[in-house]
């Protein structure tokens, strides 16, 4: 305690008050250390959960943009298109990705299906993975923390979005 | 549920109750070629507006009736701006959506996740490209 502090009196009065005080301080750092150790847990378990299900959703998101690079390297014709749909998609897995969380998993290199030759096809494929995409985000968000389940709830209906104009919005 | 679910059913109640008012705007206004889809449109807002009138009661809060009239973010005189209208209208329910869906658990959130998907292909359809992150205004 420092020399200068304000409870530096000698009056018993003074002493009393700092007695009280460091027995109600032992008594909050009983029930703060008690507290902690359950809640540290259970908070250090449910970070844990949301960003393994934060990982698990940006590799989903990560894997349909691979689609899209497999498509456009395929089919540069569509390029115009397809651009602004695959950046909001590269955004999406950004917002996905756990804050700290660093390399992409390699493991779904290998999920990319052939692209059909006929662009129109292709496109179509593209909605089918959108669209299987944005039900998988529907699914995780059941069990998500509410943050969390609000920017899966919005990807996904930007997913289904992409879906209707990949399919009809371009004929327009 | 949570206090925080039914402030966010009412919010979403408000919101459905103008965009059912400015969908008869826009179906006054939009050219014919379009105008079924804003009819469509019309009646998905009528539906979700009843259904949450109900959930808003189920959550034991007493659901709003809608104002007499709305003020417009903007003058609807034709066709194009009839568009831009029903755009903003499907982008604020997409919000409210959002929220609602944050704010709740299990059949409700599952609703409210539906309707935000069906706000942004409606969306989608008006403005003919989509957003990254529909409903989530902070990160637009």
């Amino acid at each position: 305690m420092g020399r200068t502090g304000p409870a530096r009196g000698t009056s018993r009065g003074a002493a009393t008050r700092r007695g009280a005080l460091i027995a109600l301080g032992a008594g909050l750092l009983t029930a703060c250390s008690s507290a902690d150790t359950s809640g540290r847990d259970g908070t250090a378990e449910a970070a844990r959960a949301e960003e393994a299900l934060r990982r698990r959703s940006a590799n989903t998101s990560r894997e349909l943009l691979r689609q899209y690079d497999a498509v456009l390297a395929r089919h540069p014709g569509e390029r115009a298109r397809l651009t602004p749909l695959r950046t909001a998609v590269a955004r999406q897995v950004t917002a996905l990705t756990p804050p700290r969380s660093t390399a992409p998993s390699p493991s779904a290199t290998a999920g990319t299906a052939a692209v059909a030759a006929d662009p129109g096809r292709a496109l179509r494929a593209l909605a089918a993975a959108e669209r299987d995409t944005a039900d998988r985000h529907t699914a995780a968000l059941v069990d998500a923390p509410p943050e969390l389940a609000r920017l899966l709830a919005s990807v996904a209906a930007a997913g289904a979005a992409h879906a209707y104009l990949l399919t009809e919005g371009f004929g327009r | 549920m949570s206090t925080g679910a039914l402030q966010a059913a009412t919010a979403a109640l408000a919101a459905e109750h103008a965009a059912v008012y400015g969908y008869g705007v826009v179906g006054g206004r939009i050219d014919a070629a379009r105008r079924a889809e804003a009819a469509a449109a019309h009646d998905a807002h009528r539906a979700r507006r009843d259904a949450l009138a109900r959930t808003v009661h189920d959550l034991g809060g007493k659901p709003r009736a809608a104002e007499a009239a709305y003020a417009l973010p903007f003058a609807v005189p034709d066709s194009a701006s009839a568009v831009r209208l029903a755009t903003v209208l499907e982008d604020r329910i997409a919000a409210v959506y959002a929220d609602l869906v944050r704010a709740s658990r299990g059949a409700l959130r599952r609703e409210a996740a539906g309707a935000l998907r069906d706000a942004a292909v409606r969306a989608a359809r008006w403005r003919g490209t989509g957003v990254a992150f529909p409903g989530l205004a902070e990160r637009a």
